[in-house]
């Protein structure tokens, strides 16, 4: 089967530090795919070896069928960088049309196509400035867009919406969720309530190494527990009040606040269990504001790592 | 591995964008504005004294070489030898402000990981190679014609003699030109900022220049260690010879713009 990621033992040193420790990944992006780790894991390090922007130490790694610096991948690969200058002095349009150009366009067809991605980013009002000129917002739009041009088979985002305020954040967010269904993607981020908006799959970095590639809901389910948020504090641990249902094995009040809550269970048919922990609760006249199968991914992120260290 | 489309459309992107740049502007303004001050000023009076007993003599106490004094002066249009000989001693000045940060900036800054999305480092390098080729071509071409047009309307030679010198005046100045523009790309494919590959570019030829002249009394041909060794062959009126320094200068130019592709090969961008 050809994958659209390939990396073998890929390893990555940086005087001396193991950015990326053997990595083996293999991914055919089909959902959106989101790749997390704690700082130092080594994801923008395999972003810029799949991009061709660094070397890496030893292994081998394929992208789309090709490595990473191959002629035949320019234009199919694109990528939307964290924070990166564009050429100073030359307004935003002329560089997409550039961009344009490289990917085969003509001067017609370069235009129209950015008329486009500028449209679809909604920034076709500061075509004709200067990058320099431009908030970081605005900036980000723009790189965005020139991520879009050409329809390319992959995208690799590297933290698509660090440094947003809230309002712009929401919209990529927004944005982001509506290419992901048109595109292949895969993000890279911090924010993993974004992770979990946008991106179907995930693949959990840590010291260089991958520890798990999985479905988000696979990796939901396989966590056997509700986390549920009360309206207000609970008096008495919940385990006290639910003690009547044989299924859960034990409960957690997950930050010492009586609010938060994670009831872990055995067996049992998910649907059912949750009705009668729903409604047990209700007769108790506990009010409860959210009930989600599964922990935070926070948490379920942070438990596999942690139980990897 | 190289796409002559894209590579075609970089240089001209890359050319129009060195054009708005600082660093072209702080080539370009000196260029002309010194052969502006040649041409109006300084080239009739020194013909006129060139030509004249107390010049030839003065030359060939410089060159150590009365022959060579008389062909440049005498046999052939002066003008045009001053400018041979100005252009020559300066190339390096000039070549080194105008081929300086062809790369450093916009890859420490990160643009070129927009164009790598696109094209081949090869392909980058290579055209921002030749977009200062271009940029030095245009500049070498307006000056020499400028400088052959002098000779004409001042000197007695033929139309056909004037242009055939300017010519060749012409072509052993941009050769000359073409070793400093690659050992620009090699020092700018490991400089971190402009001005860094400015400086470090000045710094390593000023310390060429003494190394070569510091062992040169007990090893003469240490002079062919740097370009500007080929300088006095360039003036010589045998075409064997100086087809020799047309190649010498051509390996000259391989050899910094490979070990240029090799550095810029293997950096992070």
């Amino acid at each position: 089967m050809n994958h659209q990621i390939k990396c073998e033992s890929l390893t990555k040193r940086f005087a001396g530090i193991k950015a990326l420790d053997g990595l083996d990944l293999q991914l055919n992006v089909t959902q959106p795919t989101g790749i997390v780790g704690p700082n130092g894991a080594g994801k923008s390090t395999l972003f810029a070896i799949l991009c061709g922007f660094i070397r890496p130490s030893s292994g081998r790694v394929h992208i789309l069928g090709n490595r990473p610096d191959s002629s035949a991948i320019k234009g199919k690969l694109a990528l939307l960088p964290q924070d990166t200058s564009m050429f100073k002095g030359v307004d935003v349009l002329t560089q997409l049309k550039h961009y344009a150009r490289l990917q085969n366009f003509n001067r017609h067809d370069a235009k129209k196509e950015i008329e486009r991605v500028l449209s679809l980013v909604q920034a076709g009002g500061f075509a004709n400035q200067f990058p320099e000129t431009l908030s970081f917002g605005q900036r980000k739009r723009i790189m965005l867009a020139q991520s879009l041009i050409g329809e390319p088979e992959l995208i690799l985002m590297d933290e698509p919406t660090s440094g947003l305020d809230p309002v712009a954040a929401t919209e990529v967010r927004n944005l982001l969720s509506e290419l992901g269904n048109r595109y292949s993607v895969i993000i890279s981020s911090h924010n993993l309530s974004e992770i979990e908006d946008i991106c179907s799959d995930i693949a959990i970095l840590n010291k260089g190494k991958l520890i798990i590639h999985t479905s988000l809901s696979e990796l939901k389910r396989s966590s056997q527990c509700f986390s549920l948020k009360l309206d207000i504090p609970s008096d008495v641990h919940l385990s006290e009040l639910l003690q009547g249902i044989s299924e859960i094995s034990r409960i957690e009040n997950e930050n010492k606040d009586m609010k938060s809550w994670l009831i872990f269970f055995t067996t049992g048919t998910v649907e059912q269990l949750q009705i009668k922990v729903l409604s047990k609760l209700g007769e108790m006249g506990v009010a409860v504001s959210e009930f989600k199968k599964g922990k935070a991914l926070a948490d379920e992120i942070s438990e596999i790592i942690k139980s990897n260290n | 591995m190289l796409n002559l489309y894209r590579l075609k459309e970089l240089t001209l992107f890359n050319f129009c964008y060195s054009l708005n740049s600082l660093k072209s502007l702080a080539f370009i303004i000196p260029y002309f504005l010194f052969w502006y001050l040649i041409f109006d000023n300084v080239i009739l009076l020194a013909v006129e004294w060139l030509q004249s007993t107390q010049g030839l003599i003065f030359v060939s106490w410089i060159s150590q070489d009365q022959e060579l004094a008389l062909r440049l002066f005498v046999d052939r249009s002066a003008s045009l030898s001053i400018y041979l000989l100005v252009s020559i001693t300066l190339t390096p000045l000039f070549i080194l402000v105008a081929a300086n940060n062809q790369y450093s900036s916009d890859m420490t800054r990160g643009a070129f990981r927009f164009l790598l999305m696109r094209a081949t480092r090869a392909e980058i390098y290579l055209s921002r190679f030749i977009a200062v080729l271009l940029l030095v071509l245009i500049c070498i071409s307006t000056t020499s014609l400028w400088a052959s047009i002098q000779a004409f309307l001042n000197e007695e030679d033929t139309l056909e003699a004037i242009a055939l010198l300017g010519l060749q005046t012409y072509i052993l100045v941009f050769v000359y030109s073409l070793p400093f523009i690659a050992f620009m790309s090699m020092v700018s494919s490991f400089a971190r900022s402009g001005f860094g590959s400015l400086f470090l570019g000045m710094m390593i030829y000023i310390f060429l220049v003494i190394l070569v002249f510091w062992i040169k009394s007990d090893f003469i041909h240490a002079i062919y260690l740097i370009p500007s060794g080929l300088k006095s062959i360039l003036f010589d009126i045998n075409p064997e010879n100086i087809l020799i320094a047309i190649s010498a200068l051509l390996a000259y130019t391989i050899f910094y713009f490979l070990c240029g592709w090799y550095i810029f090969k293997r950096r992070d961008i």
